[in-house]
């Protein structure tokens, strides 16, 4: 082999091994951006199963804890407050000491 | 010479006779004056005590009944025909106050101002009856609230019990406690419930009666607020208990 055809050899070999880099790197980014587009659609998807079982949450069974048995508590508390403050109200209106007779 | 010594004295006499009689008349007319400017300036500074006394008392109705019928737009747990009735009652006692004020500026007479604190006063109890039975309706309101959330707490808590039960644990002392809590519950159920009955009944026109009535109404309604508080620490206590039995 003569030292033109070993060059002329190289070169072609150069040129696969470039073409195949080329190939790799457009390949491997077409990959890249499938994947991508396949995440988002699987995140969508989840996100929305996750909305859905938040908002279908009220329309199915309550789920009794005793974090939510400690929440209800603290609401009766304030609910009892409010009726306390409410039941006094009201007996005062029967007393209305603020009356005026104006036709003394 | 004497007869005329006589007759120039008797003359005198007269004279200043009559001048006495007419300084007094004048005396007595500037007095008769002042009596009746005097008079008509009490009249008018009475007519303005009773007209502004009256306007304040009017003013404060009208607010308190404002404030009032506000209250019964915002209850959430009454039922629509209890919050009806309590509604009719605002609104026909805001009409009449309404009237009353209307009538104010026409009052000019010490007459006409002491009849219109008359008729004021005489429309008190209606007001009172209606500001009552919206402030009872309003204590029933929140107290319905409050049984709404007992009920909610001890299903809550029967929830529990069954779920730790269906697990094997011992949890006949914690249903025990709640089947008490759940008859109790039921008590106050049954006591609002003639309270709406009580509250229904109260007749139109008949205010004396009603403010009776009323009475009734805030002493059972004090029963159920007391039963809601022990029944609310019963069930702090027991839900202590069914958390360990989780």
């Amino acid at each position: 082999m003569n030292p033109v055809q070993t060059k002329s050899k190289s070169k072609i070999i150069l040129a696969v091994l470039a073409v195949i880099v080329v190939v790799m790197i457009v390949g491997g980014a077409v990959y890249a951006f499938f994947l991508a587009g396949k995440t988002d659609t699987a995140n969508t998807n989840g996100d929305a199963n996750n909305n859905q079982q938040i908002d279908s949450e009220p329309a199915s069974k309550k789920q009794v804890t005793n974090e939510s048995v400690q929440k209800d508590l603290g609401l009766l508390d304030a609910a009892l407050k409010d009726a306390s403050q409410d039941h006094e109200k009201a007996k005062a209106t029967l007393q209305d000491e603020k009356r005026v007779k104006v036709s003394n | 010479m004497k007869t005329n010594n006589h007759s120039f004295i008797s003359v005198s006499l007269k004279t200043a006779m009559i001048a006495v009689a007419v300084v007094v008349m004048a005396t007595q007319v500037s007095v008769l004056v002042a009596t009746k400017t005097l008079a008509a300036e009490n009249s008018e500074r009475e007519v303005q005590s009773i007209v502004q006394k009256t306007n304040t008392e009017l003013d404060r109705r009208i607010a308190a009944t404002k404030a009032s019928g506000q209250a019964i737009d915002d209850n959430k747990n009454i039922s629509p025909d209890v919050k009806k009735q309590a509604k009719d009652g605002n609104k026909s006692t805001m009409d009449s106050l309404n009237t009353l004020k209307a009538q104010m500026s026409n009052i000019s007479t010490l007459a006409g101002a002491k009849q219109q604190a008359t008729a004021t006063d005489a429309e008190y109890n209606k007001f009172k009856t209606s500001n009552a039975q919206a402030a009872a309706t309003e204590d029933l309101d929140s107290q319905q609230g409050v049984q709404k959330k007992l009920e909610g707490l001890a299903g809550d808590l029967q929830t529990q019990i069954t779920s730790a039960e269906s697990s094997g644990k011992d949890t006949g002392s914690a249903q025990d406690q709640l089947d008490g809590i759940m008859n109790l519950i039921k008590a106050i159920a049954a006591i609002i419930a003639s309270v709406v009955a009580l509250i229904l009944s109260l007749a139109a026109g008949d205010f004396g009666a009603a403010l009776k009535i009323l009475e009734t109404i805030m002493g059972q309604l004090g029963i159920t607020l007391n039963m809601s508080f022990d029944i609310s620490g019963g069930i702090e206590g027991l839900a202590g208990s069914v958390a360990g039995l989780q």
